[in-house]
Protein backbone atom coordinates (compact mmCIF):
# COMPACT_ATOMS: atom_id res chain seq x y z
CA UNK A 1 0.00 0.00 0.00
CA UNK A 2 2.68 2.47 0.99
CA UNK A 3 4.81 1.49 -1.96
CA UNK A 4 1.86 1.91 -4.34
CA UNK A 5 1.07 5.36 -2.98
CA UNK A 6 4.63 6.50 -3.30
CA UNK A 7 4.73 5.25 -6.88
CA UNK A 8 1.56 7.13 -7.74
CA UNK A 9 2.87 10.28 -6.13
CA UNK A 10 6.00 9.98 -8.25
CA UNK A 11 3.88 9.54 -11.36
CA UNK A 12 1.89 12.63 -10.48
CA UNK A 13 4.94 14.78 -9.91
CA UNK A 14 6.46 13.59 -13.17
CA UNK A 15 3.37 14.45 -15.17
CA UNK A 16 4.03 17.27 -17.67
CA UNK A 17 0.67 18.80 -16.81
CA UNK A 18 2.08 19.56 -13.38
CA UNK A 19 5.31 21.23 -14.32
CA UNK A 20 4.16 24.83 -14.78
CA UNK A 21 4.22 26.91 -11.60
CA UNK A 22 1.94 29.59 -13.04
CA UNK A 23 -0.73 27.04 -13.77
CA UNK A 24 0.40 25.11 -10.72
CA UNK A 25 0.88 27.25 -7.67
CA UNK A 26 2.54 25.21 -4.94
CA UNK A 27 -0.47 25.07 -2.73
CA UNK A 28 -2.80 22.55 -1.26
CA UNK A 29 -5.87 22.10 -3.46
CA UNK A 30 -9.28 22.42 -1.87
CA UNK A 31 -10.17 18.85 -2.55
CA UNK A 32 -9.71 15.97 -4.95
CA UNK A 33 -8.27 17.01 -8.28
CA UNK A 34 -8.98 15.45 -11.64
CA UNK A 35 -6.12 14.71 -13.98
CA UNK A 36 -6.24 14.61 -17.74
CA UNK A 37 -3.63 11.89 -17.86
CA UNK A 38 -5.65 9.62 -15.58
CA UNK A 39 -9.16 9.92 -16.90
CA UNK A 40 -11.82 8.92 -14.42
CA UNK A 41 -9.39 9.12 -11.53
CA UNK A 42 -8.63 11.90 -9.11
CA UNK A 43 -5.71 12.56 -6.79
CA UNK A 44 -6.41 13.04 -3.11
CA UNK A 45 -3.98 13.83 -0.33
CA UNK A 46 -3.75 11.16 2.33
CA UNK A 47 -1.69 10.86 5.46
CA UNK A 48 0.28 7.63 5.78
CA UNK A 49 2.37 6.27 8.58
CA UNK A 50 5.93 5.40 7.54
CA UNK A 51 8.40 4.35 10.22
CA UNK A 52 6.23 5.94 12.87
CA UNK A 53 6.13 9.31 11.06
CA UNK A 54 2.97 10.70 9.53
CA UNK A 55 3.68 12.04 6.05
CA UNK A 56 1.42 13.26 3.31
CA UNK A 57 1.16 11.34 0.08
CA UNK A 58 -0.99 11.65 -2.98
CA UNK A 59 -3.24 8.81 -3.95
CA UNK A 60 -5.18 8.14 -7.14
CA UNK A 61 -8.75 7.00 -6.57
CA UNK A 62 -11.77 6.56 -8.88
CA UNK A 63 -13.51 9.89 -9.40
CA UNK A 64 -16.91 8.57 -8.30
CA UNK A 65 -15.46 7.54 -4.96
CA UNK A 66 -15.09 11.17 -3.94
CA UNK A 67 -17.78 12.75 -6.12
CA UNK A 68 -19.69 14.00 -3.07
CA UNK A 69 -16.64 15.70 -1.62
CA UNK A 70 -15.74 17.28 -4.95
CA UNK A 71 -19.24 18.67 -5.40
CA UNK A 72 -19.13 20.27 -1.97
CA UNK A 73 -15.85 22.03 -2.75
CA UNK A 74 -16.45 25.65 -3.71
CA UNK A 75 -14.92 26.80 -6.99
CA UNK A 76 -11.95 29.08 -6.46
CA UNK A 77 -12.47 32.72 -7.46
CA UNK A 78 -9.27 32.83 -9.51
CA UNK A 79 -7.83 30.31 -11.90
CA UNK A 80 -6.70 27.41 -9.78
CA UNK A 81 -4.84 25.36 -12.35
CA UNK A 82 -3.50 21.92 -11.57
CA UNK A 83 -2.49 20.78 -8.10
CA UNK A 84 0.85 20.46 -6.45
CA UNK A 85 1.88 18.01 -3.83
CA UNK A 86 1.83 19.64 -0.42
CA UNK A 87 5.24 20.70 0.87
CA UNK A 88 6.93 17.80 2.57
CA UNK A 89 9.22 19.87 4.76
CA UNK A 90 9.13 23.35 6.30
CA UNK A 91 11.58 24.72 3.73
CA UNK A 92 9.43 23.64 0.80
CA UNK A 93 8.07 27.13 0.19
CA UNK A 94 11.48 28.82 0.43
CA UNK A 95 11.95 28.71 -3.34
CA UNK A 96 8.64 30.28 -4.25
CA UNK A 97 9.19 33.11 -1.78
CA UNK A 98 12.68 34.04 -3.00
CA UNK A 99 11.45 33.78 -6.60
CA UNK A 100 8.58 36.08 -5.63
CA UNK A 101 11.03 38.65 -4.25
CA UNK A 102 12.61 38.87 -7.75
CA UNK A 103 9.17 39.89 -9.01
CA UNK A 104 9.35 43.31 -7.33
CA UNK A 105 11.60 44.46 -10.21
CA UNK A 106 11.17 41.72 -12.81
CA UNK A 107 7.35 41.49 -12.62
CA UNK A 108 5.04 38.89 -11.09
CA UNK A 109 6.14 35.39 -12.25
CA UNK A 110 9.13 37.13 -13.87
CA UNK A 111 6.92 38.67 -16.56
CA UNK A 112 8.44 42.13 -16.99
CA UNK A 113 6.49 45.34 -17.55
CA UNK A 114 9.36 47.55 -18.62
CA UNK A 115 13.06 47.89 -19.33
CA UNK A 116 14.11 45.41 -16.66
CA UNK A 117 14.59 42.03 -18.39
CA UNK A 118 11.91 39.39 -17.82
CA UNK A 119 12.81 36.06 -16.22
CA UNK A 120 9.74 34.09 -17.34
CA UNK A 121 10.62 31.10 -19.46
CA UNK A 122 14.40 31.52 -19.27
CA UNK A 123 16.13 28.22 -19.77
CA UNK A 124 17.19 26.86 -16.39
CA UNK A 125 20.87 26.40 -17.25
CA UNK A 126 21.03 29.90 -18.75
CA UNK A 127 19.53 31.46 -15.59
CA UNK A 128 22.02 29.60 -13.37
CA UNK A 129 24.95 30.61 -15.58
CA UNK A 130 23.95 34.29 -15.54
CA UNK A 131 23.59 34.33 -11.75
CA UNK A 132 27.06 32.80 -11.40
CA UNK A 133 28.41 35.36 -13.86
CA UNK A 134 26.89 38.16 -11.77
CA UNK A 135 28.45 36.60 -8.67
CA UNK A 136 31.98 36.39 -10.08
CA UNK A 137 31.74 39.68 -11.96
CA UNK A 138 32.21 38.18 -15.42
CA UNK A 139 28.86 39.67 -16.47
CA UNK A 140 28.91 43.42 -15.81
CA UNK A 141 25.80 44.81 -14.13
CA UNK A 142 24.44 47.91 -12.45
CA UNK A 143 22.69 46.06 -9.62
CA UNK A 144 22.47 42.30 -10.20
CA UNK A 145 26.04 41.66 -9.05
CA UNK A 146 24.97 43.01 -5.64
CA UNK A 147 21.88 40.78 -5.41
CA UNK A 148 23.37 37.60 -6.86
CA UNK A 149 26.05 37.23 -4.19
CA UNK A 150 23.43 36.75 -1.49
CA UNK A 151 22.05 33.44 -2.81
CA UNK A 152 23.34 29.89 -2.45
CA UNK A 153 23.79 27.52 -5.40
CA UNK A 154 20.75 25.59 -4.26
CA UNK A 155 18.61 28.73 -4.08
CA UNK A 156 19.71 29.75 -7.58
CA UNK A 157 18.71 26.29 -8.84
CA UNK A 158 15.29 26.65 -7.20
CA UNK A 159 14.69 30.10 -8.71
CA UNK A 160 15.88 28.87 -12.11
CA UNK A 161 13.45 25.95 -12.06
CA UNK A 162 10.53 28.17 -11.11
CA UNK A 163 11.15 30.77 -13.83
CA UNK A 164 12.00 28.14 -16.47
CA UNK A 165 8.55 26.64 -16.02
CA UNK A 166 6.68 29.90 -16.59
CA UNK A 167 5.29 30.53 -20.07
CA UNK A 168 6.34 34.12 -20.87
CA UNK B 1 -6.41 -5.54 0.27
CA UNK B 2 -9.72 -4.16 -0.89
CA UNK B 3 -11.10 -0.88 0.23
CA UNK B 4 -14.74 0.04 0.30
CA UNK B 5 -15.66 3.56 -0.68
CA UNK B 6 -16.96 4.39 2.77
CA UNK B 7 -13.84 3.02 4.44
CA UNK B 8 -11.65 4.99 2.10
CA UNK B 9 -13.37 8.27 2.92
CA UNK B 10 -13.07 7.53 6.62
CA UNK B 11 -9.36 6.80 6.31
CA UNK B 12 -8.84 9.82 4.10
CA UNK B 13 -10.60 12.21 6.45
CA UNK B 14 -8.75 10.87 9.47
CA UNK B 15 -5.49 11.11 7.57
CA UNK B 16 -6.15 14.68 6.59
CA UNK B 17 -6.97 15.65 10.13
CA UNK B 18 -3.81 13.95 11.39
CA UNK B 19 -1.76 15.83 8.82
CA UNK B 20 -3.24 19.09 10.04
CA UNK B 21 -5.24 20.03 6.96
CA UNK B 22 -8.21 22.29 7.63
CA UNK B 23 -11.09 20.00 6.95
CA UNK B 24 -13.59 22.85 6.85
CA UNK B 25 -12.27 23.85 3.42
CA UNK B 26 -12.83 20.33 2.13
CA UNK B 27 -16.29 20.12 3.54
CA UNK B 28 -17.24 23.43 1.90
CA UNK B 29 -17.73 25.05 5.30
CA UNK B 30 -16.44 28.48 6.31
CA UNK B 31 -13.27 29.52 4.51
CA UNK B 32 -10.29 30.84 6.38
CA UNK B 33 -10.50 34.62 6.62
CA UNK B 34 -7.64 37.07 6.38
CA UNK B 35 -8.21 40.78 6.95
CA UNK B 36 -5.52 43.21 5.83
CA UNK B 37 -5.48 46.86 6.89
CA UNK B 38 -3.46 49.24 4.73
CA UNK B 39 -3.44 48.83 0.94
CA UNK B 40 0.03 50.17 0.18
CA UNK B 41 3.08 48.23 -1.01
CA UNK B 42 2.89 45.87 2.00
CA UNK B 43 -0.82 45.20 2.37
CA UNK B 44 -1.77 45.08 -1.31
CA UNK B 45 1.12 42.71 -2.07
CA UNK B 46 0.13 40.42 0.80
CA UNK B 47 -3.49 40.37 -0.44
CA UNK B 48 -2.50 39.49 -4.02
CA UNK B 49 -0.02 36.78 -3.08
CA UNK B 50 -2.31 35.10 -0.54
CA UNK B 51 -4.97 34.81 -3.24
CA UNK B 52 -2.37 33.57 -5.76
CA UNK B 53 -1.02 30.93 -3.42
CA UNK B 54 -4.31 29.82 -1.89
CA UNK B 55 -7.55 30.95 -3.56
CA UNK B 56 -9.49 29.17 -0.81
CA UNK B 57 -8.58 31.89 1.67
CA UNK B 58 -10.95 34.84 1.79
CA UNK B 59 -9.05 38.14 1.80
CA UNK B 60 -10.48 41.51 2.79
CA UNK B 61 -8.24 44.53 2.18
CA UNK B 62 -9.22 47.73 3.99
CA UNK B 63 -7.88 51.22 3.30
CA UNK B 64 -9.34 54.66 3.94
CA UNK B 65 -8.20 55.88 0.51
CA UNK B 66 -10.00 54.77 -2.68
CA UNK B 67 -6.78 54.89 -4.71
CA UNK B 68 -3.08 54.44 -4.06
CA UNK B 69 -0.68 57.33 -4.62
CA UNK B 70 2.94 56.17 -4.74
CA UNK B 71 5.55 57.80 -2.53
CA UNK B 72 8.31 56.40 -4.79
CA UNK B 73 8.51 58.73 -7.82
CA UNK B 74 6.52 61.47 -6.02
CA UNK B 75 9.59 63.72 -5.76
CA UNK B 76 9.50 63.85 -9.56
CA UNK B 77 6.08 65.51 -9.27
CA UNK B 78 7.69 68.23 -7.11
CA UNK B 79 10.18 68.87 -9.92
CA UNK B 80 7.42 69.03 -12.53
CA UNK B 81 8.78 65.89 -14.22
CA UNK B 82 5.74 63.71 -13.49
CA UNK B 83 2.06 64.27 -12.70
CA UNK B 84 0.07 62.90 -9.78
CA UNK B 85 -1.88 60.79 -12.30
CA UNK B 86 1.36 59.07 -13.32
CA UNK B 87 1.88 57.78 -9.78
CA UNK B 88 -1.75 56.96 -8.88
CA UNK B 89 -2.86 53.31 -9.01
CA UNK B 90 -6.26 51.64 -8.53
CA UNK B 91 -7.28 48.48 -6.70
CA UNK B 92 -9.35 47.24 -9.66
CA UNK B 93 -7.09 44.30 -10.59
CA UNK B 94 -6.88 43.13 -6.98
CA UNK B 95 -10.67 42.87 -7.04
CA UNK B 96 -11.26 41.45 -10.51
CA UNK B 97 -8.16 39.32 -11.16
CA UNK B 98 -7.45 38.09 -7.63
CA UNK B 99 -10.86 38.21 -5.97
CA UNK B 100 -9.73 40.42 -3.09
CA UNK B 101 -12.59 42.05 -1.20
CA UNK B 102 -11.44 45.70 -1.22
CA UNK B 103 -13.14 47.91 1.36
CA UNK B 104 -12.66 51.69 1.41
CA UNK B 105 -13.31 52.65 5.01
CA UNK B 106 -11.59 53.85 8.19
CA UNK B 107 -10.74 51.33 10.89
CA UNK B 108 -12.12 52.45 14.25
CA UNK B 109 -11.37 49.50 16.55
CA UNK B 110 -9.56 46.17 16.60
CA UNK B 111 -10.53 43.45 19.08
CA UNK B 112 -7.65 40.98 19.09
CA UNK B 113 -9.45 38.62 21.52
CA UNK B 114 -12.62 38.34 19.46
CA UNK B 115 -10.57 38.69 16.24
CA UNK B 116 -12.69 41.47 14.80
CA UNK B 117 -11.86 44.68 12.92
CA UNK B 118 -14.45 47.44 13.14
CA UNK B 119 -14.71 50.21 10.56
CA UNK B 120 -16.99 53.25 10.34
CA UNK B 121 -19.46 51.19 8.31
CA UNK B 122 -18.79 47.55 9.06
CA UNK B 123 -17.23 44.77 11.05
CA UNK B 124 -14.85 42.07 9.79
CA UNK B 125 -13.99 38.80 11.53
CA UNK B 126 -10.56 37.29 10.88
CA UNK B 127 -8.54 34.16 11.47
CA UNK B 128 -5.38 36.15 10.80
CA UNK B 129 -4.97 39.92 10.62
CA UNK B 130 -2.20 41.65 8.66
CA UNK B 131 -1.51 45.29 9.45
CA UNK B 132 0.46 47.40 7.02
CA UNK B 133 -0.42 50.76 8.54
CA UNK B 134 2.54 52.81 7.34
CA UNK B 135 3.53 55.82 9.41
CA UNK B 136 1.97 58.63 11.41
CA UNK B 137 3.70 61.95 11.92
CA UNK B 138 4.75 63.17 15.36
CA UNK B 139 4.05 66.86 14.85
CA UNK B 140 4.18 67.34 18.63
CA UNK B 141 7.95 66.79 18.51
CA UNK B 142 8.38 70.17 16.76
CA UNK B 143 7.25 73.30 18.55
CA UNK B 144 4.66 75.30 16.64
CA UNK B 145 3.91 72.55 14.08
CA UNK B 146 0.20 72.55 15.00
CA UNK B 147 -2.83 71.94 12.80
CA UNK B 148 -2.85 75.53 11.60
CA UNK B 149 0.87 75.57 10.81
CA UNK B 150 0.44 72.31 8.91
CA UNK B 151 -1.72 74.18 6.38
CA UNK B 152 1.28 76.22 5.30
CA UNK B 153 4.30 74.15 6.28
CA UNK B 154 3.88 70.87 4.49
CA UNK B 155 5.46 67.45 4.99
CA UNK B 156 4.54 66.01 1.57
CA UNK B 157 5.83 62.71 3.00
CA UNK B 158 2.64 60.87 2.16
CA UNK B 159 2.06 61.29 -1.56
CA UNK B 160 -1.16 62.90 -2.73
CA UNK B 161 -2.67 66.29 -2.03
CA UNK B 162 0.39 67.39 -0.03
CA UNK B 163 2.64 66.58 -3.01
CA UNK B 164 0.57 68.81 -5.28
CA UNK B 165 0.44 71.63 -2.71
CA UNK B 166 4.20 71.63 -2.20
CA UNK B 167 4.66 71.61 -5.97
CA UNK B 168 2.40 74.69 -6.15
CA UNK B 169 4.36 76.44 -3.38
CA UNK B 170 7.65 75.83 -5.16
CA UNK B 171 6.22 76.80 -8.53
CA UNK B 172 4.65 80.06 -7.31
CA UNK B 173 7.75 81.14 -5.39
CA UNK B 174 9.56 84.20 -6.78
CA UNK B 175 12.94 83.69 -8.43
CA UNK B 176 15.55 84.44 -5.79
CA UNK B 177 13.52 82.75 -3.07
CA UNK B 178 14.75 80.37 -0.37
CA UNK B 179 13.38 76.88 0.24
CA UNK B 180 14.15 75.07 3.51
CA UNK B 181 13.74 71.30 3.76
CA UNK B 182 13.94 69.78 7.26
CA UNK B 183 14.31 66.06 7.86
CA UNK B 184 14.17 63.94 11.04
CA UNK B 185 16.59 61.60 12.75
CA UNK B 186 16.61 58.02 11.42
CA UNK B 187 14.66 55.78 11.35
CA UNK B 188 12.07 57.40 9.10
CA UNK B 189 10.20 56.41 5.92
CA UNK B 190 12.45 56.18 2.82
CA UNK B 191 16.05 56.84 3.92
CA UNK B 192 17.28 58.44 0.64
CA UNK B 193 13.98 60.23 -0.06
CA UNK B 194 14.74 63.60 1.55
CA UNK B 195 18.06 63.86 -0.31
CA UNK B 196 16.39 62.91 -3.59
CA UNK B 197 13.82 65.63 -2.91
CA UNK B 198 16.55 68.24 -2.47
CA UNK B 199 18.16 67.13 -5.76
CA UNK B 200 14.91 67.31 -7.70
CA UNK B 201 13.73 70.63 -6.28
CA UNK B 202 17.20 72.00 -7.08
CA UNK B 203 16.84 70.55 -10.57
CA UNK B 204 13.64 72.57 -10.98
CA UNK B 205 15.21 75.75 -9.55
CA UNK B 206 18.19 75.40 -11.88
CA UNK B 207 15.84 75.21 -14.86
CA UNK B 208 13.10 77.66 -13.85
CA UNK B 209 14.28 79.90 -10.97
CA UNK B 210 18.08 79.99 -11.16
CA UNK B 211 18.52 82.77 -8.57
CA UNK B 212 16.77 80.68 -5.90
CA UNK B 213 18.32 78.38 -3.34
CA UNK B 214 17.53 75.35 -1.18
CA UNK B 215 18.92 74.65 2.29
CA UNK B 216 18.62 71.19 3.79
CA UNK B 217 18.45 70.93 7.59
CA UNK B 218 19.33 67.32 8.44
CA UNK B 219 18.80 66.20 12.03
CA UNK B 220 21.31 63.38 11.40
CA UNK B 221 25.07 63.82 11.82
CA UNK B 222 25.62 62.88 8.17
CA UNK B 223 23.82 61.91 4.96
CA UNK B 224 21.94 58.73 5.90
CA UNK B 225 21.79 57.00 2.51
CA UNK B 226 23.85 56.87 -0.73
CA UNK B 227 26.09 59.60 0.70
CA UNK B 228 28.89 59.80 -1.90
CA UNK B 229 26.37 59.84 -4.73
CA UNK B 230 24.14 62.57 -3.30
CA UNK B 231 27.23 64.61 -2.39
CA UNK B 232 28.44 64.25 -5.94
CA UNK B 233 25.08 65.40 -7.31
CA UNK B 234 25.06 68.45 -5.05
CA UNK B 235 28.71 69.30 -5.79
CA UNK B 236 28.60 68.81 -9.54
CA UNK B 237 25.01 69.49 -10.65
CA UNK B 238 23.66 71.82 -7.98
CA UNK B 239 26.57 73.56 -6.27
CA UNK B 240 24.94 77.00 -6.79
CA UNK B 241 21.58 75.87 -5.50
CA UNK B 242 22.01 73.38 -2.63
CA UNK B 243 23.42 73.91 0.85
CA UNK B 244 23.50 70.87 3.13
CA UNK B 245 23.66 71.26 6.93
CA UNK B 246 24.09 68.13 9.10
CA UNK B 247 23.30 68.06 12.86
CA UNK B 248 20.55 70.58 12.21
CA UNK B 249 17.33 69.29 13.69
CA UNK B 250 14.31 71.52 13.15
CA UNK B 251 12.98 72.06 16.68
CA UNK B 252 10.49 74.84 16.02
CA UNK B 253 8.51 76.34 13.17
CA UNK B 254 6.70 79.66 12.87
CA UNK B 255 4.17 79.46 10.06
CA UNK B 256 3.15 83.14 10.37
CA UNK B 257 6.68 84.47 10.10
CA UNK B 258 7.81 81.54 7.88
CA UNK B 259 10.75 80.67 10.13
CA UNK B 260 12.32 77.25 10.70
CA UNK B 261 14.52 77.06 13.81
CA UNK B 262 17.28 74.67 14.80
CA UNK B 263 19.07 74.78 18.16
CA UNK B 264 21.58 77.15 16.55
CA UNK B 265 19.73 79.45 14.16
CA UNK B 266 16.43 80.80 12.81
CA UNK B 267 15.99 80.59 9.05
CA UNK B 268 13.42 82.76 7.29
CA UNK B 269 12.31 81.15 4.05
CA UNK B 270 9.74 81.44 1.26
CA UNK B 271 8.86 77.75 1.31
CA UNK B 272 9.36 75.52 4.37
CA UNK B 273 9.00 71.77 4.02
CA UNK B 274 9.47 69.90 7.29
CA UNK B 275 9.30 66.10 7.40
CA UNK B 276 8.45 65.33 11.05
CA UNK B 277 9.64 62.36 13.12
CA UNK B 278 7.43 59.30 12.63
CA UNK B 279 5.96 56.23 14.27
CA UNK B 280 3.88 53.24 13.21
CA UNK B 281 0.44 54.25 11.95
CA UNK B 282 -2.55 54.68 14.27
CA UNK B 283 -4.05 51.31 13.29
CA UNK B 284 -1.08 49.60 14.98
CA UNK B 285 -1.99 51.36 18.22
CA UNK B 286 -5.62 50.22 17.87
CA UNK B 287 -4.36 46.63 17.77
CA UNK B 288 -2.01 47.19 20.72
CA UNK B 289 1.11 46.18 18.81
CA UNK B 290 3.10 49.46 18.86
CA UNK B 291 5.06 48.05 21.75
CA UNK B 292 8.78 48.80 21.34
CA UNK B 293 10.45 50.55 24.26
CA UNK B 294 9.36 53.99 23.04
CA UNK B 295 5.90 52.94 21.90
CA UNK B 296 6.87 53.98 18.37
CA UNK B 297 7.37 50.86 16.20
CA UNK B 298 5.98 47.30 16.18
CA UNK B 299 8.16 44.32 17.17
CA UNK B 300 7.42 41.11 15.24
CA UNK B 301 9.19 37.89 14.34
CA UNK B 302 10.90 37.77 10.96
CA UNK B 303 9.62 34.34 9.90
CA UNK B 304 5.90 35.14 9.94
CA UNK B 305 5.80 38.86 10.83
CA UNK B 306 3.44 37.94 13.64
CA UNK B 307 3.43 40.65 16.29
CA UNK B 308 5.36 39.87 19.46
CA UNK B 309 2.52 41.46 21.43
CA UNK B 310 -0.60 39.86 19.90
CA UNK B 311 -1.12 36.40 18.41
CA UNK B 312 -2.69 36.14 14.94
CA UNK B 313 -1.82 39.78 14.21
CA UNK B 314 0.94 40.29 11.65
CA UNK B 315 2.68 43.58 10.89
CA UNK B 316 4.65 44.55 7.79
CA UNK B 317 6.05 47.64 6.11
CA UNK B 318 7.31 50.88 7.61
CA UNK B 319 5.56 50.18 10.94
CA UNK B 320 7.86 47.24 11.76
CA UNK B 321 10.65 47.53 14.33
CA UNK B 322 13.69 46.26 12.41
CA UNK B 323 17.02 47.06 10.82
CA UNK B 324 15.30 47.25 7.40
CA UNK B 325 15.20 50.46 5.43
CA UNK B 326 11.60 51.69 5.56
CA UNK B 327 11.01 51.40 1.82
CA UNK B 328 8.18 50.39 -0.50
CA UNK B 329 10.39 47.62 -1.87
CA UNK B 330 10.91 46.14 1.59
CA UNK B 331 7.17 46.38 2.30
CA UNK B 332 6.44 44.52 -0.95
CA UNK B 333 8.94 41.79 -0.01
CA UNK B 334 7.61 41.51 3.54
CA UNK B 335 4.12 41.22 2.03
CA UNK B 336 5.24 38.07 0.21
CA UNK B 337 6.99 36.44 3.17
CA UNK B 338 3.98 37.22 5.36
CA UNK B 339 1.53 35.98 2.69
CA UNK B 340 3.42 32.70 2.44
CA UNK B 341 3.54 32.30 6.22
CA UNK B 342 -0.17 33.02 6.60
CA UNK B 343 -1.08 30.58 3.81
CA UNK B 344 1.09 27.85 5.31
CA UNK B 345 -0.15 28.41 8.88
CA UNK B 346 -3.81 28.43 7.83
CA UNK B 347 -3.20 25.13 6.03
CA UNK B 348 -1.61 23.57 9.09
CA UNK B 349 1.93 23.65 7.69
CA UNK B 350 5.15 25.34 8.70
CA UNK B 351 6.22 28.55 6.95
CA UNK B 352 9.61 29.06 5.27
CA UNK B 353 11.96 28.92 8.31
CA UNK B 354 14.74 31.07 6.80
CA UNK B 355 13.15 33.88 4.76
CA UNK B 356 15.26 36.08 2.50
CA UNK B 357 14.10 39.56 1.50
CA UNK B 358 15.74 42.21 -0.61
CA UNK B 359 15.70 45.94 -1.11
CA UNK B 360 16.40 47.82 -4.31
CA UNK B 361 15.88 51.53 -4.06
CA UNK B 362 16.41 54.02 -6.87
CA UNK B 363 16.67 57.78 -6.42
CA UNK B 364 16.49 60.27 -9.27
CA UNK B 365 19.09 63.00 -8.98
CA UNK B 366 18.11 64.85 -12.16
CA UNK B 367 15.74 64.51 -15.12
CA UNK B 368 18.02 61.91 -16.70
CA UNK B 369 20.23 60.44 -14.01
CA UNK B 370 19.55 58.08 -11.10
CA UNK B 371 21.34 56.05 -8.43
CA UNK B 372 20.44 53.03 -6.32
CA UNK B 373 21.19 51.06 -3.16
CA UNK B 374 20.64 47.28 -3.00
CA UNK B 375 20.70 44.97 0.04
CA UNK B 376 19.60 41.38 0.64
CA UNK B 377 18.64 40.33 4.18
CA UNK B 378 18.59 36.72 5.38
CA UNK B 379 17.07 35.41 8.59
CA UNK B 380 19.61 34.17 11.12
CA UNK B 381 17.75 31.81 13.49
CA UNK B 382 20.65 31.72 15.98
CA UNK B 383 20.57 35.50 16.45
CA UNK B 384 16.86 35.91 15.68
CA UNK B 385 17.63 38.78 13.34
CA UNK B 386 17.77 39.67 9.67
CA UNK B 387 21.37 39.94 8.50
CA UNK B 388 22.48 42.04 5.56
CA UNK B 389 24.20 39.69 3.11
CA UNK B 390 27.59 40.28 1.50
CA UNK B 391 27.51 41.95 -1.89
CA UNK B 392 25.04 44.76 -1.29
CA UNK B 393 25.97 48.32 -2.12
CA UNK B 394 25.32 51.48 -4.09
CA UNK B 395 25.76 52.63 -7.69
CA UNK B 396 29.27 53.32 -8.93
CA UNK B 397 28.19 56.73 -10.27
CA UNK B 398 25.28 58.96 -11.26
CA UNK B 399 23.92 57.05 -14.21
CA UNK B 400 21.74 57.63 -17.26
CA UNK B 401 21.25 53.88 -17.64
CA UNK B 402 19.97 53.70 -14.08
CA UNK B 403 17.46 56.46 -14.79
CA UNK B 404 15.87 54.03 -17.27
CA UNK B 405 15.98 51.24 -14.67
CA UNK B 406 14.51 53.56 -12.02
CA UNK B 407 11.44 54.10 -14.24
CA UNK B 408 11.23 50.37 -14.96
CA UNK B 409 11.60 49.57 -11.26
CA UNK B 410 8.55 51.72 -10.51
CA UNK B 411 6.51 50.09 -13.28
CA UNK B 412 7.66 46.69 -12.04
CA UNK B 413 6.79 47.15 -8.39
CA UNK B 414 3.49 48.89 -9.14
CA UNK B 415 2.48 45.99 -11.38
CA UNK B 416 3.73 43.37 -8.90
CA UNK B 417 1.73 45.03 -6.13
CA UNK B 418 -1.48 46.10 -7.86
CA UNK B 419 -1.83 44.24 -11.19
Amino acid sequence: MIRTTALLATLLLASPALSNPVAMPTRMPAGPVSLDAFKGWVAVPVAVMINGQITTQWMLVPAQAVAGVAAATPAPAVEAGAPAAPPADPAATHGRVIAATCASCHGTHGISHGAIPGLAGLEKAYFVKQMKAFQDGSRPATVMHQHAKAYSDDEIEQMAAIFAAVKP
Amino acid sequence: MTMQRRDFLKVSAAGLAAAGFPLRAHAGAAKAKVVIVGAGFGGATAAKYIRMWDPNIEVTLIDREPKFVSCPMSNLVLAGLKTLDDITKTYDALKTTYGVNVVVDSVTAIDTDKRTVKTMNGSFAYDRLILSPGIDFRFDQIEGYDAKAQQRILHAWKAGEQTLKLRQQVESMKDGGLIVVGMPLAPYRCPPGPYERVCLIANYLKRAKPKSKIIMLDANPDVVSKKPLFMKAWNTLYSDWVEYRPNSKVVKVDAEGMIASTEFEDLKADVINVIPPQRAGHVAELAGIRTDSNGVWCPANFVTYESKAKPNVHVIGDALLSNFPKSGHMANNMGKVCANAVVELLNGRQPDPVPVVSNTCYSAVSEDRAIHVATVFRYDPAKDQMTAQPGGGISSDLSEEEAIYAEAWAEGIWSDTFL
